[in-house]
């Protein structure tokens, strides 16, 4: 059984539609890749899984049907997500802010700080500093830190990568491959950043203004002449 | 001199209580509450009521004031602040309403003249040239264990975390499994609980006087007007200020 | 000219009409009430042209009519200045300092706006007792100040030849593009900045305005009343009047106001039998509660809805 399925999902803004009959299915221990530039419906698609916009079609996690759940009814289900880094509170310190990631899950806590530390001991060391302060990159971790805290079956993460030095996105991609393997969690990303998308995930979707307009492995992607001309520019 | 000191170091964290009531509903559900002066002006009343009229035992009716303001905490919520759900707007006029329609009940029930209220704590004790009484030490002792009380629950628990997180970024707190509405309910309650308490010490120091209602949100406006998260020194750096601005009412305004 | 522009120069011609015929038909004492209702309708007006259209809610408007009041007072009873010269001098000092006093707020958003002008109707109210109680007369306030006119019919014309200036002026003025302007702020400020306009001057200018009739208001009520005194004006009854007026009436229109003003003034007298004090104001406030938690649009609304669907039952059975 697949761990998240939608069918012909669209979402809405007022009456603009931001999303246009997406259907995607994962299953258990996959990594999948949305990747699309700025505006094609990216966080749109994430917020839409959480319950945080008006949608039609269907939601399905763990065969059960999430559009009628608020959307701390589907967290506490077992989807995490890692919004991009603005999404934090930035004047409590990084361990409060971990710790509010685990008021679904209060009984794992121990067992998932260690986890998020083990993944980024650069939290560790810099536990008690107010997140307001920190650089975009320990802000990133903060925040898959605090998805995982909830002790997610399924996470979502929205542009792990954007503002990362290229080093930092090696490291990124090292954690998020080490989490995936270590306990085989399913994980559906977005990236703007294509060669870091093919080298994590398994399946890739490319979404434009709100349609899926290709989709596969990196491999087939990378063959397709037109993705080529948008996203490498060349042919 | 030694006398506004030691009193105004000593009512500094009472004031500053109450500062941290009406900031923490601004701070997490985004409003200003103008009714909180009508919520202190409550707990004097309900003190003075049940203790000075019927003469029950002082610490059950200190228990009966907390009560009775979650009590009506949630049901403003539940019936104005809900249903006005994102119109700040609204909400912040419908509180000023519900301040006069408060005020205006207490006059009904027990006339406009100010209600001398016994010191809970008799007695006094010299320092030098100062008098400070057992009742206004009393204030501030419980005051700050009520603040150091309110620290703890902020930084220590999960609903206190939440409150926190949901006046940072709501959005944050809603993926984290947090339901904004239930938190603004719990504050709603919680500082109306406050309020109460504030006024239940707050009494000792005043009479209860209907007027209150709309002088103490005024109280609570200029101190530590930052959002109650960062919990920094401000609203007791406000102390003083506030002690001088209440001996001010008592000195000028003769109403 | 348009025809809905007829129709309603006719409906302020059958209203004036109305008024002006009144005092032939009421008591003394109804006018004397009537009086306060047109000032009050002054006063929604003038809190109206800023918070009811741009959405910023001043909680200070006590502040803008004590310092017009204020001013009248003091120049012509203490410097036994002439009237003629004491009200525009008032109404410039309102503008004025009023608008230097709200300059820093005016970048304030929401909440925090309506926390600084509440701020400042605190501090109005403290300072006037304390600051040369010699010349605002401190607590106590001041009495015996020259009046314009005697008797209440002569007051009664006074005030609503003052409020329908005032109401057919801002008619006029928000049905320019500066008033759409304003509206178009009120429901969302971004976008009104996006299309090029500098909402801060915008603001600016609605708070000008808004100053410039609560100082109006504010002179000529000190001169109707011949005495002021701190504690009526700075008080929250008397600013959450003028608020639920405009609200209760409908905001961001000109009769909403003046209708709520009227309505208000009027309940708090048939209320006075039955509760002769302050307790009036929890039924009184109680129903502008409902009625502002239902119909958020406002009385002048919630008449005519009913009168159209009395007219759509009527017309279906026949």
């Amino acid at each position: 059984m697949s761990v998240l399925e939608i069918n012909q999902l669209s979402a809405f803004y007022g009456k603009a539609r931001a999303l246009n009959d997406i259907s995607i299915k994962l299953d258990k221990g996959e990594i999948m890749a949305v990747i699309g530039a700025n505006g094609a419906g990216k966080s749109t698609l994430l917020d839409s899984i959480v319950g945080l916009t008006r949608t039609t079609g269907d939601i399905r996690f763990e065969g059960q049907l999430l559009n009628e759940c608020s959307a701390a009814d589907i967290v506490n289900s077992g989807v995490g997500y890692a919004t991009e880094r603005f999404n934090l509170f930035p004047y409590m310190s990084v361990y409060d802010n971990l710790m509010v990631g685990a008021y679904t899950a209060r009984d794992d806590v121990e067992q998932n700080l260690e986890l998020v530390y083990d993944l980024f001991p650069r939290l560790k060391e810099r536990e008690t500093q107010e997140t307001g302060t920190q650089s975009g990159g320990e802000r990133q971790m903060v925040s898959l830190g605090r998805a995982l805290m909830s002790s997610p079956k399924l996470l979502l993460i929205d542009e792990p990568t954007i503002g990362l030095a290229p080093k930092v996105c090696l490291d990124m991609a090292a954690a998020l491959r080490d989490l995936n393997q270590s306990t085989s969690l399913t994980i559906l990303i977005t990236e703007q950043n294509v060669n870091f998308a093919m080298s994590l995930a398994q399946n890739l979707h490319v979404l434009e203004t709100g349609m899926i307009r290709m989709s596969g492995t990196p491999e087939e992607l990378k063959a397709n002449p037109d993705l080529n001309k948008a996203y490498f520019g060349s042919s | 001199m030694l006398q506004i000191l030691i009193q105004g170091l000593l009512l500094s964290g009472l004031y500053a209580l109450i500062a941290v009531g009406f900031t923490l509903i601004f701070s997490v559900g985004r409003v200003l509450n103008l009714a909180y002066g009508a919520y202190l002006v409550i707990g004097g009343y309900v003190y003075f009521y049940f203790a000075q009229s019927l003469g029950l035992p002082k610490p059950l009716v200190m228990a009966m004031a907390v009560v009775c303001g979650c009590l009506v905490g949630v049901l403003k919520y539940r019936l104005i602040v809900k249903p006005l759900k994102g119109n700040h707007v609204a909400v912040e006029i419908s509180t000023l309403i519900l301040a006069v329609v408060i005020q205006a009940g207490i006059v009904l029930l027990f006339k406009d003249s100010p209600k001398i209220l016994h010191p809970i704590v008799s007695g006094v004790w010299r320092v030098g040239g100062a008098t400070i009484t057992f009742n206004i030490l009393t204030a501030a002792v419980s005051s700050w264990l009520i603040f150091g009380g309110l620290y703890l629950f902020v930084r220590k628990t999960h609903t206190g975390r939440a409150m926190e997180a949901v006046s940072m970024d709501t959005k944050g707190a809603v993926i984290s499994g947090i339901r904004p509405d239930r938190i603004n309910l719990i504050t709603w309650g919680y500082i109306w609980r406050l309020g109460c308490n504030c006024r239940g010490i707050f009494c000792e120091l005043y009479p209860a006087f209907p007027g209150y209602v709309g002088c103490a949100v005024n109280h609570c406006g200029c101190g530590g007007y930052r959002g109650w998260y960062r919990f920094d020194l401000g609203y007791l750096a406000g102390g003083p200020y506030y002690w001088i601005h209440g001996n001010y009412f008592n000195l000028f305004d003769r109403r | 000219m348009t025809n809905p522009t007829k129709k309603y120069l006719l409906l302020w011609a059958i209203f004036i009409a109305v008024m002006l015929l009144l005092p032939e038909f009421v008591s003394k004492g109804t006018l004397r009430t009537i009086i306060f209702a047109n000032f009050l309708a002054i006063f929604a007006i003038s809190w109206d042209v800023l918070s009811g259209r741009t959405g910023y809610i001043s909680f200070g408007h006590p502040f803008l009519i004590g310092i017009g009041a204020y001013t009248s007072a003091i120049l012509s009873y203490r410097f036994d200045m002439p009237i003629e010269l004491s009200i525009p001098l008032a109404v410039l000092t309102t503008t004025i300092g009023g608008t230097l006093f709200f300059l820093p707020a005016l970048r304030l958003k929401g909440s925090y706006f309506a926390l600084v002008t509440l701020a400042f109707m605190e501090l109005m109210y403290q300072l006037v007792q304390v600051i040369r109680p010699d010349l605002t007369g401190g607590t106590r306030g001041m009495s015996g100040i020259e009046t314009i006119t005697r008797g209440a019919v002569n007051n009664y014309y006074l005030s609503f030849a003052l409020m329908v200036t005032i109401a057919i002026s801002m008619w006029l003025l928000m049905r320019t593009r500066f008033g759409s302007a304003l509206s178009a702020i009120g429901m969302n400020e971004e976008s009104v900045r996006g299309s090029g306009l500098s909402t801060t001057k915008l603001k600016l200018a609605a708070f000008m305005t808004s100053a410039f009739i609560a100082g109006l208001g504010g002179a000529f009520y000190v001169h109707y009343l011949g005495s002021i005194a701190p504690r009526a004006l700075f008080d929250i009854n008397f600013l959450f009047t003028i608020i639920v007026s405009a609200l209760i009436g409908g905001a961001a229109t000109i009769i909403g106001p003046m209708f709520g003003a009227l309505f208000l003034t009027i309940l708090l007298e048939a209320l006075r039998p039955i509760l002769p004090g302050v307790e009036r104001y929890l039924i009184y406030g109680s129903i502008a509660l409902i009625v502002y938690m239902f119909k958020p649009q406002g009385l002048v609304v919630l008449v005519l809805d009913t009168l159209d669907k009395l007219r759509s039952i009527i017309s279906s059975r026949s």
